[in-house]
């Protein structure tokens, strides 16, 4: 049996770009709302943090300790940084997606 | 001596973060509050430094012991959870602190909207690990939505957040439950409050 790479879902891959797409200021509160700017769907922040912790245990991101502003009440922010499985785990999608993608003509798109 | 000019209902959290604006708050110290009387609030840090936080009309004298953002961090903290709005003045054994002097004023206003407390106390039951975190970000968040749209937007907002955070919690006792029966309850519970 070959080696068994960690599955990416659908939300966790929207999250991995959404982190991707924010830098070094990718923290709960920005995740969360680019996600629900990009897709457009109300997402709340318990269902980020069980994505981003599975993400972290499949060692696609890490996340790092940040700064307590007087907003948060004092608390620390938790910053997260894609690693390089996580980027390599894009780029498999993507390249599946591509090639399921070979030949496919979209309902009502020119022939 | 910093002088802050504000007015009365105002949140210590924003007055402390003019006051010390500029200084970086990355760290944070524990803090058990061992006491609290009328005036006086005692607190023990995990390596058992002592502090004493002590009201005395308007005046606020910052403590510290280690960095000051550690202690400045935690006393926003300490503030928050023990829902204080009025200034302190707290006892310096080193002489570091830094001062700051407030005083009542018509103007300049600036008000930090705080989430109900109630709510607040059920995240204490998310796995530790997430708990401050998750917290810290409904904060933040609740004060955003609150500025923009109102308090009973924020407070539909909140609720609802709070509520889907434990959408993965409860599932999780549930799987245990139908695979263990009640000793697998009490096990993930325990587990949780461990973790």
């Amino acid at each position: 049996m070959g080696d068994k790479k960690p599955y990416l879902g659908e939300f966790e891959e929207i999250v991995l770009l959404a982190i991707l797409n924010l830098g070094t200021n990718a923290y709960g509160v920005t995740i969360r709302q680019k996600v629900e700017e990009v897709t457009g769907r109300s997402t709340s922040i318990g269902a980020i943090y069980t994505t981003l912790e599975r993400l972290e245990d499949k060692g696609f991101i890490k996340s790092r300790q940040g700064e307590a502003t007087p907003e948060r009440g004092g608390r620390a922010k938790r910053y997260f940084d894609i690693q390089g499985a996580g980027s390599q785990a894009l780029t498999d999608a993507e390249r599946v997606r591509a090639q399921l993608r070979a030949g496919f003509q979209p309902a009502g798109g020119a022939a | 001596m910093t002088e802050l000019r504000t007015e009365s209902p105002v949140h210590v959290h924003t007055l402390l973060a003019d006051a010390f604006a500029g200084l970086a708050m990355r760290d944070t110290v524990h803090w058990r509050i061992t006491a609290a009387r009328d005036n006086q609030l005692e607190a023990v840090s995990e390596e058992g430094v002592r502090v004493v936080f002590r009201v005395d009309g308007f005046r606020l004298d910052g403590i510290e012991k280690g960095p000051r953002r550690d202690v400045l961090s935690e006393l926003c903290r300490v503030l928050y959870m023990e829902r204080v709005r009025f200034p302190l003045m707290a006892a310096h054994p080193d002489g570091l602190s830094r001062t700051v002097m407030l005083v009542s004023s018509p103007n300049a206003v600036s008000v930090v909207p705080l989430p109900p407390p109630i709510t607040t106390y059920l995240l204490w039951y998310l796995p530790k690990a997430r708990r401050e975190t998750v917290m810290g970000d409904l904060e933040e968040e609740y004060a955003t939505v609150y500025r923009a749209f109102g308090k009973r937007k924020a407070l539909l907002w909140y609720y609802t957040q709070v509520l889907t955070s434990f959408g993965p919690e409860v599932a999780s006792k549930v799987r245990a439950l139908a695979k263990w029966g009640a000793i697998g309850w009490v096990a993930e519970v325990i587990r949780q409050i461990i973790t």
